[in-house]
């Protein structure tokens, strides 16, 4: 069992929030290193000077069926003695991946002031599953009505 | 010590307060994450126990329990899904 993080500080620029949905972070597989990946840890908040009017970020964990166009970040093992991942991060998107309707997983609106974490025991029961197909993947993505700042997040997964 | 049937934790931090933290279980059916709260049915609300895979359910799959639907673990769906996709991506 080999343990990733992925967070969106390592691959380009990450984009500036606004009123519909970024994808701040993507985990999906890919074709030359098919399999199964399973996120058991997310966390996210807000990564630049609060707007001074107090207002909200929704986030949103939803399965994604294709890439969009962003920049590939490095997904590294926690153990260094593990083998690269198989999966692809993503991350500073400029088009937005597929989402699949009615299949977030996880939402939550949020004060900007606010951070996050959710985690399983990674190997254990809770674990979000990413399928064994081209560009399947899960997608860590925010909005607001009026924070425009640029956001952090990470996304911690098992193979 | 965690509420009975939770697999997940999460917290929320905010500048000046305490800790926000819940206990949460992710459905057997379809993956959606809910939090839970502490009680004789932890479920309330926001899913119930599914008789057939005896494991936590979001509320939407208790309602297609409800209506009749029969049981089907995440697993089963995925390796349909997967298998389907995989046929697909032969032609």
């Amino acid at each position: 069992m080999a343990l990733y993080s992925a967070n969106n500080q390592t691959g380009g620029t990450p984009q500036p929030t606004a009123a519909t949905f970024k994808t701040q972070t993507n985990i999906s597989a890919a074709t030359a290193t098919l399999r199964r990946a399973a996120v058991y840890e997310f966390e996210f908040g807000a990564a630049a000077v609060p707007n001074a009017t107090d207002c909200e970020i929704y986030w949103d964990m939803s399965r994604q069926t294709s890439l969009g166009t962003g920049t590939t970040s490095v997904a590294n093992p926690l153990d260094p003695a593990d083998a690269a991942t198989g999966m692809v991060a993503t991350s500073a998107f400029t088009a937005e991946p597929t989402t699949t309707a009615n299949q977030s997983l996880w939402s939550m609106p949020a004060n900007q002031r606010g951070s996050f974490r959710w985690q399983v025991n990674p190997g254990g029961p809770g674990e979000l599953i990413i399928p064994a197909t081209n560009l399947n993947g899960l997608g860590l993505r925010a909005k607001s009505s009026t924070y425009i700042g640029v956001l952090g997040c990470s996304i911690y997964y098992r193979e | 010590m965690a509420v009975k049937g939770a697999s997940g934790y999460a917290r929320l931090f905010m500048p000046g307060e305490r800790v926000k933290e819940k206990d949460t279980f992710t459905c057997n059916h379809c993956q959606k994450v809910r939090g839970i709260k502490p009680g004789n049915n932890p479920y309330e609300g926001v899913g119930d126990l599914c008789y057939g895979c005896d494991e936590p359910v979001c509320e939407w799959c208790a309602r297609r329990l409800a209506m009749g639907f029969k049981c089907e673990v995440f697993e089963k769906a995925l390796e349909r899904y997967e298998a389907r996709e995989r046929f697909r991506a032969s032609l």
